[in-house]
């Protein structure tokens, strides 16, 4: 390990941050070396993102000091720490659709300064992405970037600033294999310009493969930093769960039973066709069927037709041509009524967008899809079943009355997986349903879903860009390529290889 | 309280800055208004009614600021019933079962015709994603103009003294006056009570509410539940415009007794636009409709009387109109912002 100097680029002393009901960094303590890749890792809920937002100024830490190259840096808004050189990567870009990537980038520069002219910054713009290695029109509307152009056009941003310590939170858990491995390439070249950069994730093989040293996060402390020869998968388990029953949930030994063929189908969609947005076919002649107690895992890269398919699959998005079968009714455009009062689960992965209204609290929205039926609502009960199920569950929150956008990314989608786990009598349908989830998370999830199919006789339709995941899960893979179904494989013989090239070709 | 106050001196410094209006007169102005508070109490009712009204589809995301017009109709519909129904000449008795089945009847139908002249922009949404608002704004005056073709129509009265108005409604259909408290009905305060009581627990207590809820936060997970947005959209609509058609209608019964000519010109007060201050005031929370409507009540009659104090002080060309809204807009501004920076926590940074 090769630093530049023995004097960190970043210091964190003591640090604590208090939110309501949760003590959300315990006196937290880390050293940042100019010239190193460091990686916070923790579950959900840790703390990794609140002491990378107090660096970053956007939360003013109660208690602690921070020093950025021995100079003590009092950040009371994101200004300051840009201002030191401190760029923070949000897992969601903070871009304004409706400009250009230039007048994106200008807007930033602007205000803190640095330039002004477009032209330059056309120029710049044009130059710093080759550099990055991902060329981005700069006269292309923000809006319509894929996630991964987004956040090329936000290392623009945090390049061209001058920055020498960038926080990268969670940004690769959106991003394809590919894209991954170029986006590492770019850490790197930055750790060998003497750059020093922290990068905040919940997946170990991630942060074994990229950093120099791994700090651990539990309940808002940190438990030990590590050096590149003390890696070990195992212990850094061990650290970042603490045994929490870890072992109970290792994903072996739960393969589900095979079901004869000729049993009827629980779902069975035929030539399905339907468009996006704009328009264009999303699918294109999809013909899926599950039959009771199997999981259908549809894998594909992202884009493929994965979000429409839920979409019909749930009845929020209506077919062009097609037939949708529930339990052998026919249910094409009948509506998400229909769809949901024949017992169908659905999680998704922006739950804050298609399952909850975070303004809302907990119960609330558990109230909207487990109610004791008719058409009063007992509070009292209902908050009780959701206390009952945030135990169940393990869901971190303060109270069943707290409003669900307080709740950490984790939190939420755990919330959504319970409330849709305890709803779904029939079937249920995934779409990338682990993406802010940790490792532990992931197989407790995984886990009680092949419970349910195991005893309930649930169908799971389990849609996921990671191939790993599809292997691990399902019964059946289907890929989905371009809207199309390419092929329908019987998990237990089918190659890797051949799956990976339908889902490029 | 203390923001409010707030507001009030500062109105009243530009006010004096202007016309230099001396404190005692504006403060005693400001007092008076309090202590007459049986004037208050009316217009609080009335914006109580119609703020639950207007509050209920602001929860829903129906922009109803057709509340005037869905008024109007519940007037029409009021006056119909015991004017010119058939049912009006059964019940012309005086036996008071028969009034309160009039009175009864009058109400309902007026609540039916405010909640059908909402439904009909939120028809008109929901299948042509139309927005309700320049609808309902159009649909405000359309209610005018109906109301004045009947007036000055078939309904046009008799003994009007050639005026061109309808004649009064009969003495057993009004509203009942608390004796005592002249300027109040007890149908209007039962209203009040049960309106403002129902929704609240529509809202947190009935699946209904809950549709409401998510409809104005997040639609999509309305529907992914399994619900269909259109018909809560719908039933927003109907809801609000019931309530708001009921208030006219008990202005009519309660109050007017009869409809006047132009009634555009002022004649209703304007309460269905000014309840959306009222709205917009209680910040979406049903718990601070009577508190908002207690400050707007308030402050519009004191704009009122200060207008009159105003009197002789003006330069030719600027009202005393123009003043007390001044007077208003300034103290709402203040109320407003101190309770988003209580919600908020605005955090002021001077920089080098």
């Amino acid at each position: 390990m090769v630093f530049s100097s023995t004097q960190p680029a970043l210091r964190v002393t003591g640090v604590t941050k208090r939110f309501p009901g949760v003590l959300a960094l315990d006196r937290v303590s880390l050293d940042l070396y100019s010239g190193e890749i460091h990686s916070l890792l923790g579950e959900n809920g840790s703390g990794k993102s609140t002491l990378a937002k107090v660096i970053a100024g956007i939360y003013v830490p109660d208690e602690g000091s921070i020093e950025v190259l021995g100079k003590s840096l009092k950040p009371v808004s994101p200004a300051d720490a840009i201002n030191h050189g401190i760029f923070y990567l949000p897992q969601s870009p903070n871009l304004i659709d409706k400009l250009t990537v230039t007048e994106n980038v200008l807007l930033t520069l602007r205000s803190y300064g640095v330039m002004s002219k477009v032209k330059e910054v056309k120029g710049l713009v044009i130059r710093e992405a080759q550099n990055i290695g991902s060329p981005i029109d700069p006269e292309a509307e923000v809006g319509k970037l894929s996630y991964t152009q987004k956040q090329v056009v936000e290392l623009l941003k945090a390049s061209l600033l001058g920055t020498r310590i960038l926080l990268v939170d969670e940004v690769t858990t959106y991003l394809p294999r590919s894209v991954r491995e170029k986006f590492y390439e770019y850490l790197n070249r930055l750790k060998s310009e003497g750059k020093a950069v922290l990068l905040i994730t919940h997946k170990i093989p991630e942060a074994i493969e990229v950093a120099d040293r791994i700090t651990v996060m539990r309940s808002g402390k940190v438990v030990k930093t590590l050096e590149r020869k003390e890696f070990d998968i195992g212990l850094i388990r061990k650290l970042m769960f603490e045994n929490n029953g870890l072992s109970a949930y290792t994903a072996e030994g739960l393969s589900v039973e095979h079901i004869t063929k000729d049993e009827k189908a629980v779902i069975r969609l035929e030539d399905v066709w339907a468009t996006d947005e704009s328009g264009n076919y999303a699918l294109r002649g999809v013909r899926i069927s599950v039959r009771p107690r199997e999981i259908l895992g549809i894998v594909g890269i992202s884009g493929s037709g994965q979000r429409e398919l839920s979409e019909v699959l749930i009845g929020l998005r209506s077919v062009e041509r097609g037939r949708y079968y529930l339990d052998g009714v026919d249910v094409t455009n009948k509506g998400s009524k229909v769809v949901r009062a024949a017992g169908v689960g659905f999680v998704s992965e922006v739950p804050l967008y298609y399952s909850l209204s975070g303004d809302l609290s907990l119960t609330e929205n558990m109230a909207l899809v487990i109610r004791d039926g008719g058409l009063f609502l007992s509070l009292k009960s209902l908050s009780a079943k959701t206390r009952e199920i945030m135990e169940k569950y393990g869901i971190v929150a303060a109270s069943p009355k707290t409003q669900a956008k307080v709740l950490s990314g984790g939190n939420v989608m755990r919330f959504v997986i319970a409330r849709e786990l305890e709803f779904a009598r029939k079937a249920l349908i995934a779409l990338n349903p682990t993406r802010s989830l940790d490792e532990r998370s992931v197989l407790s999830f995984i886990s009680t879903l092949k419970k349910r199919v195991r005893i309930d006789g649930l169908s799971v339709v389990y849609i996921s860009e990671s191939l790993d995941e599809v292997l691990q899960v399902s019964d059946v893979i289907a890929v989905i390529n371009n809207g199309k179904i390419m092929g329908v494989y019987d998990r237990r013989t089918v190659e890797r290889e051949v799956l990976e090239k339908l889902m490029v070709m | 309280m203390g923001s409010l106050l707030t507001g009030l001196v500062m109105s009243y410094l530009i006010i004096w800055a202007t016309v230099g209006l001396d404190p005692l007169s504006f403060f005693t102005t400001f007092y008076q208004t309090l202590v007459s508070y049986t004037g208050l109490l009316e217009s609080l009712l009335f914006l109580t009614i119609l703020g639950t009204a207007i509050s209920i589809a602001f929860y829903g995301s129906y922009w109803n600021v057709g509340a005037e017009g869905q008024y109007v109709l519940g007037m029409l519909g009021a006056i119909y019933v015991v004017m010119f129904s058939p049912l009006s000449g059964f019940l012309s008795g005086n036996d008071l079962v028969s009034a309160a089945v009039l009175k009864l009847a009058a109400i309902l139908l007026g609540g039916a015709l405010g909640a059908l002249w909402s439904l009909i922009p939120g028809l008109i949404k929901v299948f042509t994603k139309i927005s309700e608002i320049p609808i309902m704004l159009l649909m405000n005056y359309i209610a005018y103009s109906l109301s004045d073709y009947l007036t000055a129509g078939p309904w046009k009265g008799r003994y009007t003294y050639g005026y061109i108005r309808t004649d009064m409604i009969s003495e057993s259909a009004r509203l009942t006056v608390i004796p005592g408290l002249e300027t109040l009905r007890y149908e209007v305060v039962i209203a009040a009570i049960v309106v403002l009581v129902s929704i609240y627990l529509i809202l947190d207590h009935t699946l209904l509410g809950l549709k409401f809820k998510f409809l104005g936060t997040n639609p999509t997970a309305l529907k992914s539940s399994g619900f269909d947005e259109r018909k809560v959209t719908v039933s927003v609509a109907t809801i609000s415009g019931f309530i708001a058609g009921l208030a006219g209608a008990m202005r009519l019964l309660g109050y007017d007794y009869r409809l006047p000519y132009n009634i555009g010109d002022g004649k209703t007060g304007f309460y269905g636009y000014t309840a959306i201050l009222v709205a917009w005031l209680s910040f979406r929370d049903i718990r601070f409709i009577v508190p908002s409507a207690i400050i707007v009540s308030a402050l519009s009659s004191f704009g009122y009387r200060i207008q009159m104090s105003l009197k002789g002080l003006l330069p030719p060309g600027i009202s005393a109109y123009a003043f007390s809204q001044i007077f208003i807009g300034t103290t709402l501004i203040v109320y407003t912002l101190t309770r988003i920076t209580k919600e908020f926590s605005v955090k002021l940074v001077i920089r080098r």
